[in-house]
């Protein structure tokens, strides 16, 4: 469906705050029932423990791991640690 | 490829990821064995290799025990992240290297603006004719950048394409003078210069592997282009070890930097991370004066509930929250009511093995 038939259908011909309702809509809507999904592939550094979440990003799914439980380089969902583990990441990186 | 255990958890905008160490113990004593086939695969690397796990001996200590840490091993591509996001876009690029699909090597920044660089199997990549200012470009193949972005100027002719996304890197680029030298080191010329390449080498000395996109004022092709780094422990001085380029074939390589040697010479060199990123143009976007044709990607079902809420929107701004409450539930009922419709027949349980 084109922007033109919401807004005709929402009975407002604001484009602009049509258009910035739509992108919240989208927001919402992706966050509430994950309509559009997608998976990107970071590599991992020896010694780095942080690691940037995808700028596009609205709600993380899953995260897996290349070699986790396996030695067939099949990426598996990795456990969410609930405390931070007692060897800290000195260097903050 | 090592057996290997991760957990993660969040820290603000990051995921850190944790690695969980072998399990050693100063207790009870065990015999390093493989459990494949244990009396001929008597070491980690034959187990290993035979799809085996090698169960270390307990002469660690108890400190060790099954510790999560930092990852201990670089692995290329190792993290998946599968995440939601938002469709304000449409790409329609037929995938046309040079056309409207483009490869980069990394990125970088000018100390405000993102910058994706490119280079091509000897010289560089001239794209001041490919992107135009205000293009709207889709990057996939980076972890951190993936996603849309607009460009903010034309393409350089040195490979450079300076996008409007906001990127502060600290360092992030230095222009010195200095002499290329065919042992492959550049030397500032002064000592003002030697303080710059100092300061600028150890604000990234945390890094494994230092990555620089160098841009130069005599026309060298070999002194061009991203360059690892090798640990120089000379003040002023930067070692390079292997020049990326991206081969006639689209392949990116590798090899061993040679430099040309050249006196006085005006370079900038940018700090960049090494990513094969991958850039498509025809990005019709939801903002701008075609907004109104564009065709969002969702089904008509979903079509009505985000109708539904863009009327409880303006309600809200009118005031009238009888009205507001009244359209966001049907909203919500109308995407569950989409989604549940996808759903049939009994559930399956099966327990996550990882919670032992």
């Amino acid at each position: 469906m084109k922007v033109k038939e919401i807004m005709e259908r929402a009975g407002t011909n604001q484009t602009g705050r049509a258009i910035a309702y739509i992108k919240d809509a989208l927001d919402e809507m992706n966050i509430l029932s994950e309509t559009h999904i997608t998976t990107t592939r970071i590599d991992i550094n020896a010694n780095q423990r942080f690691y940037n979440i995808p700028n596009d990003c609205l709600k993380i799914l899953d995260i897996r791991c290349k070699n986790h439980n396996n030695t067939d380089s099949k990426y598996r969902s990795i456990p969410r640690s609930i405390y931070e583990p007692k060897i800290v990441d000195e260097d903050g990186i | 490829m090592a057996f290997k255990k991760y957990g993660y958890y969040l820290k603000g905008n990051k995921i850190a990821v944790i690695e969980q160490s072998d399990a050693t113990s100063s207790g009870n004593l065990a015999i390093a064995h493989c459990t494949v086939d244990p009396t001929n695969n008597t070491t980690k690397d034959t187990c290993e290799a035979a799809g085996g796990q090698w169960i270390p001996s307990s002469s660690g200590s108890l400190s060790s025990y099954s510790e999560y840490m930092s990852p201990t091993e670089s692995v290329a591509d190792g993290l998946e992240i599968q995440y939601a996001y938002s469709p304000t876009f449409n790409l329609q690029s037929t995938g046309t290297e040079g056309t409207d699909f483009h490869r980069f090597l990394g990125w970088g920044s000018d100390g405000t603006n993102l910058l994706l660089f490119t280079f091509g199997a000897s010289d560089y990549y001239d794209i001041s004719s490919v992107f135009a200012a205000d293009d709207w470009i889709y990057i996939s193949g980076s972890g951190r950048w993936s996603g849309l972005h607009q460009v903010k100027s034309t393409g350089a002719a040195t490979g450079i394409l300076t996008l409007k996304t906001r990127c502060n890197l600290r360092p992030s680029k230095i222009t010195v003078d200095g002499t290329f030298a065919i042992d492959e080191t550049y030397n500032g010329d002064s000592a003002a210069f030697d303080m710059d390449i100092e300061a600028f080498k150890d604000a990234q000395a945390y890094r494994g592997t230092s990555y620089v996109f160098i841009t130069v004022e005599n026309d060298n092709a070999a002194n061009k282009g991203l360059f690892s780094l090798s640990s120089d422990t000379t003040s002023g001085e930067l070692t390079v070890n292997n020049r990326i380029t991206i081969d006639a074939d689209g392949d990116y390589t590798s090899t061993a930097a040679a430099f040309t040697a050249q006196a006085d010479d005006a370079s900038t060199f940018y700090n960049a991370f090494y990513e094969q990123i991958s850039v498509y143009e025809g990005v019709e976007v939801l903002s701008g004066a075609s907004a109104e044709t564009f065709e969002l990607d969702i089904s008509r079902y979903q079509a009505n509930a985000l109708v539904y809420y863009v009327k409880a929107k303006l309600a809200e701004d009118a005031g009238d929250m009888e009205k507001r409450e009244f359209f966001m539930r049907e909203f919500k009922r109308q995407l569950e009511k989409g989604v549940g419709a996808l759903k049939r027949g009994p559930y399956v349980v099966q327990g996550f093995k990882e919670m032992r």
